[in-house]
């Protein structure tokens, strides 16, 4: 039998996780343990983030750790900020920085450890695609349910800037379900959805096996949590698993191209207005059903995922393409239906106007999916209404 | 709204810390106790080198339960300060929540080793057996409801044995002998 090279692989997910009750309290001894001896604490601009704040001053109580604060962090975020910290991180000697929370807080911690680890300048040198040189200084996040979902990738953007590094991805990554408690269900619900669609889209990308245990838990633990969680949103387990699975998807997402249902939702949220996932809720079942429709042995993988498949003998491949992308269809069309969410209306969007997206988001994905699969995800999904 | 920025220091946990030291002070005492009585336990230390001590502590600065064999191989607790001691065996318990989860019993020993709670520095074939004494006397110290949270399986031990065992491990440890 002749031997079988592998084709060439990348995995790459540099972050430590630790997960479940009084995961915050292990803080100081994991910073101890990457050399760490004045990490600087960033927090975000609303109450419920102030009160996170204080769990986190609390759970090191008795760790002789010597920390900086500064925030609140804005919702959004721009140069002159990231500018701020860097200078209260630099003066006051820290050497590492904490994120406490999602959304704009990691987004500006990632953003500063560029900048300090290096010079300012590193800032407008690192854009692009692997241009940070060398690893970055020690980024920790505790999460949240909440925030963007790209909490644990390799990416950030400063407006038009847009950096994708896997020195980007946290060293240390906190998953306390006490951050869980207070989560608004429309923001949990949008990120969750975009966690959904990053691994979707990893998990159909194909091209590496390292990832398919990351794709498989988060689209499991999504289908099962999501649900309940919406129903009861003081169930801290299933936010603990919800947390658990954005951040499988985060890693998974770092190590294939973006793909096409994420840089449309992307684009199309500034436009048409609304959460990023709550557009990628309408779209993710259309590019399941485009893809089903040119290559149905790739949707029929997701099958056991969305539909099950411990009970009986699965059916033939184009059955379960079928099945996997009406499971993802009535999933979604669920839980648009318990968050309110309207249908994504894009009959305003003339044809020429639904080009310019396309290309903006094939340029964002560095054009990899089908320009034609792009479009018709649009004119299917504005047919849908 | 503009950013500020502000040092911090961590308070003090002192209710959490008290309870955690007199625990491992009583189950320091208890284990000397049982040394004593206790055929098992006997047997357990017996196996160990000459001279062993082990240390039970919580980072970063403690408390903290140093336990040893002396010169003659009876078992000693010696205090909470290692000093110049030589500790051949030292299961460190990362913080005071993680030892408040393992000494108010929501977690055993073994949970809490299986979540990576504790640290063991030191021979494992060592660490088992301090973890069987432990759990032996656990299951003095406590009525069953509570010891079969902490161990990892309740022995199925004569009830003869367990009571006057209790009554002879807790007069002896509180009175030190």
């Amino acid at each position: 039998m002749e031997m079988v090279m592998p084709p060439p692989e990348e995995f790459f997910c540099p972050t430590k996780v630790l997960a479940g009750k009084r995961a915050i309290e292990a803080l100081p001894f994991e910073l101890a343990g990457l050399g760490v001896g004045k990490p600087l604490l960033l927090f975000g601009s609303s109450p419920l983030d102030r009160f996170r704040l204080k769990i986190v001053e609390g759970a090191l109580g008795e760790s002789g750790l010597v920390y900086g604060v500064c925030g609140p962090v804005p919702t959004d975020v721009d140069l002159p900020i990231v500018r701020e910290v860097a200078i209260n991180y630099l003066e006051n000697g820290h050497d590492a920085l904490v994120a406490v929370g999602g959304g704009t807080v990691v987004q500006t911690a990632k953003l500063v450890n560029i900048a300090v680890t290096g010079r300012p300048e590193d800032l407008a040198r690192c854009v692009g695609e692997d241009n940070i040189p060398g690893p970055l200084n020690t980024l920790a996040v505790i999460s949240t349910l909440g925030g963007t979902g790209y909490e644990s990738t390799n990416y950030v953007s400063l407006g038009d800037r847009r950096y994708r590094s896997g020195r980007l991805m946290p060293d240390l990554m906190i998953i306390d379900p006490r951050m869980m408690k207070g989560t608004e269900r429309g923001e949990g619900a949008a990120v969750v959805v975009t966690a959904l669609t990053q691994a979707v889209e990893a998990a159909l990308a194909g091209a590496n096996p390292f990832v398919v245990p990351y794709t498989e838990a988060a689209i499991r633990f999504i289908f099962e949590r999501l649900p309940l969680w919406l129903a009861e949103p003081k169930d801290g387990t299933s936010a603990l698993a919800l947390a658990n699975a954005c951040h499988y998807a985060g890693c998974a997402y770092s190590n294939v191209v973006s793909g096409s249902v994420h840089s449309l939702g992307r684009q199309l949220a500034p436009v048409v207005g609304g959460e990023a996932g709550a557009i990628m809720s309408c779209l993710l079942p259309r590019y399941l059903a485009c893809v089903a429709a040119n290559d149905p042995a790739r949707v029929a993988s997701l099958w056991p995922y969305l539909c099950g498949s411990e009970d009986y003998i699965p059916p033939s491949v184009p059955e379960r393409a079928g099945g996997a992308v009406f499971a993802m269809e009535e999933f979604l069309r669920k839980v648009r239906v318990t968050m309110g969410w309207d249908g994504l209306s894009l009959t305003a969007l003339n044809d020429e106007r639904r080009e310019t997206i396309v290309d903006a988001a094939l340029r964002e994905g560095y054009g990899v999916w089908d320009r034609e699969m792009g479009l018709r995800i649009l004119t299917d999904t504005a047919k849908e209404g | 709204m503009a950013l500020s920025y502000r040092s911090g220091i961590p308070g003090g946990k002192f209710f959490k810390k008290t309870y955690v030291a007199l625990m491992l002070w009583f189950v320091g005492r208890a284990i000397q106790a049982a040394a004593s009585f206790d055929e098992d336990v006997r047997e357990e230390f017996s196996a160990l080198p000459d001279g062993f001590t082990f240390s039970m502590n919580v980072l970063p600065a403690g408390p903290a339960m140093i336990v040893g064999k002396d010169k003659q191989g009876k078992i000693r607790y010696r205090g909470w300060d290692p000093g110049r001691q030589r500790i051949d065996l030292s299961i460190s318990i990362k913080n005071i929540e993680n030892a408040i989860l393992l000494f108010t019993f929501q977690e055993s020993t073994a949970v809490a080793t299986a979540r990576n709670r504790l640290i063991v520095a030191g021979e494992v074939p060592w660490a088992c057996a301090v973890v069987r004494v432990l759990d032996m006397v656990e299951v003095y110290l406590l009525p069953k409801v509570i010891a079969s949270l902490a161990v990892k399986r309740y022995p199925a031990w004569p009830l003869g044995r367990i009571l006057s065992g209790r009554v002879k491990i807790y007069v002896m440890a509180l009175l030190g002998w």
